[in-house]
């Protein structure tokens, strides 16, 4: 069978000139005729592109020549003479529910993405990364810190920062993952606070020491919540949250930048990533009960957690003076999980402490 | 990976078949650009792009893009026929994975150590202006009309004294952070920008001047310099703008105060009328100065395609700066109620535009040019970096 169409142009790859043309196809191959010549080409030799609605089909053929066809039912009855199959992308894009469908399985694999897929993988890179880069990434952020004045020397007498630091110990656990480091730091902005930082560092404040003291005195009972305070802390040093928030959000920033092609915060590099860097409800739960795992091997009733739990939320009541992010993610505070979430959970353990007392 | 954020993309490049200049006939009507896509019918195509592009974890952006330029360039007519894209997706393909290995290692460079940091924007100084270059190349040379293939011939010692100053704006501020070095400095270098206007108008005349359509050579007259001249309009445009609403909302405020100190009222009264229109002349000011960038962007755009021609064939572009500006502001407004779905349809919005301001002014018709048939293929591997990295190649 032989088709025919009249209206196609021809361009012989050498000169822009546009030749009028008809085309038809028939015992497999395409004859090419216009008003001074008539090429014949084997289909085999001629290549088809991805028709558009209302877009020429563009036939390329072997000597570098070219047609266009322009778009209407002759155009798709050639192609179909000259054996073009839609590839399978082509179909899908050609049909609205499939379009819609395609719509649909791209929020889905978002949603995955970005819920499941990235702390998956985040999980895996911090597996990775030598402990160089805890030690090297700690100190950029104490550094940075001091730079912006939020971190100012303690004004507490030596004696009782020695008092303090006598603390260490009992917060030590007896295998750690890295040395600790307590330091003792005044910073109005940050309010009653202790943060702990990726190198072993762990940050508390004049605010926080002078919220557990009795009158000025640091008794046994402020001791206690102190330790409970930074033993929290050390759950995150020894679970490693910093690292872990921090290749987490890296991803969740790249993966926003190819969306939404904005560059600035993988560009920006690390102070971006942790200013927006906030841990996860899990994390915070597991610090927790990191904490009551202190209190419990000095014997420590978790009242004590309880209580300076109880005294920090009443401090800051949600609204510090500190930026938004600051008291959201390295904050001791975090509004995330709900500081009452935290107390029930403790008191539950607490419960639990009084009843095998019984 | 452009084809997950579908900018309003860089214009065709709709230029006109050269042909030899018949002396003495009378000159023929300008031709139009016309373009046959439809916002619906891309959208189709943008979600199943967009979802496979996901799903490979970015691999079928390559293909996606030559689809979404094949897409446009197709849809576009010029005196009977359309332009094409032949680029081949594989090599966009290497060009991006060169992009990805570059900005991942600009972005941890000054994690690394100090040297490695030094090292790497160094090599990015040195390396991108040869990329545009290259990214120029291999759109122009993928480009088709006719039957034949536009080209670039711009020098690659040329490309570097255009590129290499913008670029340095970019990645050298944030080397000089990394480096805690004094904020002076920075600051100093941030002066560098008041040069931008010089910079655009200079990378923008190369882009042109070396444009080339078969074998036929673009000309383009403009000095950059000139080309720079809408930036200084819109600022003028602006401080006038300034004084008009400062006199004006003088008077309107002296004007309240007379009225009302005549009428008795209390000084509260006053206050509240005065800041009425303290804040409507804020509102108002704002508004201008929304306008200078679209001012600036179509000036540049209608100067620099309305300088270039090719033997025979000029071109004529005159967009309008409130139709665009009203454009836009649609575009904007209803992406962000679509949360994005609009994105699709904005582009063809656009590039309708675009290309329906566009006509061609061939005196002595289209059909004698004859173009070099054969061309080599162009490293592919800058276009995908200037993609990525958002540098403007429009045009």
């Amino acid at each position: 069978m032989t088709m025919a169409i009249n209206d196609a142009s021809f361009f012989d790859g050498r000169s822009a000139h546009l030749h009028p043309a008809q085309l038809s196809v028939g015992a497999g191959t395409l004859t090419v005729t216009a008003a001074t010549f008539q090429r014949s080409y084997p289909l085999a030799e001629v290549a088809l592109s991805e028709p558009f609605a209302a877009a020429p089909a563009v036939l390329r053929l072997q000597d570098g020549a070219s047609c266009e066809v322009p778009a209407g039912s002759t155009r798709d009855a050639l192609l179909d003479a000259l054996g073009y199959r839609k590839s399978p992308v082509v179909r899908w894009q050609e049909r609205w529910p499939a379009a819609l469908f395609a719509l649909v399985l791209l929020v889905s694999l978002l949603a995955l993405a970005w819920f499941r897929g990235i702390p998956f993988i985040a999980e895996r890179i911090a597996e990775r990364l030598p402990p160089s880069v805890d030690v090297s990434l700690g100190q950029a952020t104490l550094a940075s810190l001091e730079k912006q004045g939020l971190l100012t020397p303690s004004r507490f007498s030596d004696e009782r920062l020695a008092e303090i630091q006598a603390l260490l110990p009992a917060i030590t656990p007896p295998k750690g993952r890295m040395p600790l480091r307590l330091l003792v730091r005044n910073s109005p902005r940050l309010g009653p606070n202790a943060l702990a930082l990726s190198d072993g560092t762990i940050v508390v404040t004049d605010a926080l020491v002078r919220m557990v003291q009795d009158k000025n005195e640091l008794t046994d009972q402020g001791k206690a919540q102190l330790i409970a305070v930074l033993g929290h802390e050390v759950g995150h040093v020894e679970h490693r949250h910093v690292v872990r928030v921090m290749a987490r959000s890296s991803l969740g920033a790249a993966l926003s930048a190819t969306l939404f092609g904005d560059f600035s915060a993988v560009a920006a590099g690390l102070p971006a990533v942790l200013s927006q860097m906030e841990y996860s409800r899990e994390m915070e739960l597991d610090a927790d009960a990191y904490a009551v795992q202190v209190l419990q091997r000095r014997h420590l009733s978790v009242g004590h957690m309880i209580d300076v739990l109880t005294e920090l939320e009443a401090a800051q009541g949600g609204e510090g003076k500190m930026p938004r992010w600051m008291r959201q993610s390295l904050g001791y505070l975090s509004t995330h999980p709900d500081t009452d979430e935290r107390i029930e959970r403790l008191e539950a353990i607490s419960q639990e402490e009084e009843n095998a007392e019984d | 990976m452009d084809d997950l954020i579908e900018h309003d993309g860089p214009a065709p490049a709709p230029v006109a078949a050269p042909e030899t200049a018949q002396l003495f006939e009378t000159a023929a009507a300008p031709l139009p650009l016309s373009f046959s896509g439809s916002g619906a019918e891309y959208f189709r195509i943008w979600v199943v792009n967009l979802l496979l592009s996901v799903a490979t974890l970015g691999i079928y952006s390559a293909w996606a893009k030559t689809r979404r330029l094949q897409y446009f360039y197709r849809n576009t007519h010029l005196a009977g026929a359309s332009f094409d894209f032949r680029g081949d997706p594989k090599a966009i393909l290497r060009g991006r994975l060169v992009a990805v290995a570059l900005l991942g290692a600009y972005h941890y460079a000054f994690g690394f150590s100090r040297t490695t940091g030094i090292v790497i924007v160094t090599l990015l100084l040195l390396g991108l202006p040869f990329m545009m270059r290259s990214a120029l190349r291999f759109r122009l040379s993928n480009t088709w009309y006719r039957g034949l293939p536009f080209g670039f011939n711009g020098g690659i010692g040329k490309a570097y004294q255009v590129y290499l100053l913008p670029i340095a704006l970019v990645v050298v501020p944030s080397a000089l952070a990394a480096l805690a070095l004094d904020p002076r400095l920075l600051g100093g270098f941030f002066l560098l920008y008041l040069l931008w206007p010089l910079m655009h108008g200079a990378m923008r005349s190369y882009q042109h001047r070396h444009l080339a359509y078969g074998d036929q050579q673009a000309s383009f007259p403009l000095s950059f310099a000139r080309l720079a001249l809408p930036y200084l309009q819109g600022f003028l445009i602006s401080i006038a703008l300034m004084l008009i609403l400062g006199i004006v909302l003088g008077i309107a405020g002296a004007i309240i105060g007379v009225v009302s100190t005549a009428g008795g009222a209390g000084k509260k009264d006053i206050n509240m009328g005065m800041a009425v229109v303290i804040g409507i002349g804020i509102v108002l000011f704002y508004l201008s100065l929304l306008m200078i960038g679209p001012f600036v962007m179509v000036r540049l755009n209608n100067r620099a395609w309305s300088a270039t021609s090719f033997p025979g064939v000029h071109i004529d572009c005159r967009m309008k700066v409130w139709g665009y500006f009203k454009l836009q502001f649609v575009n904007v407004l209803l992406i962000l109620l679509t949360l994005g779905l609009f994105r699709p349809f904005a582009a063809v919005r656009t590039w309708r535009y675009r290309v329906e301001h566009l006509r061609i002014e061939a005196p002595a018709g289209f059909e004698q040019a004859t173009g070099a048939a054969q061309r080599r293929p162009a490293a592919a591997t800058g276009d995908g970096v200037a993609d990525f990295i958002g540098v403007d190649l429009s045009w």
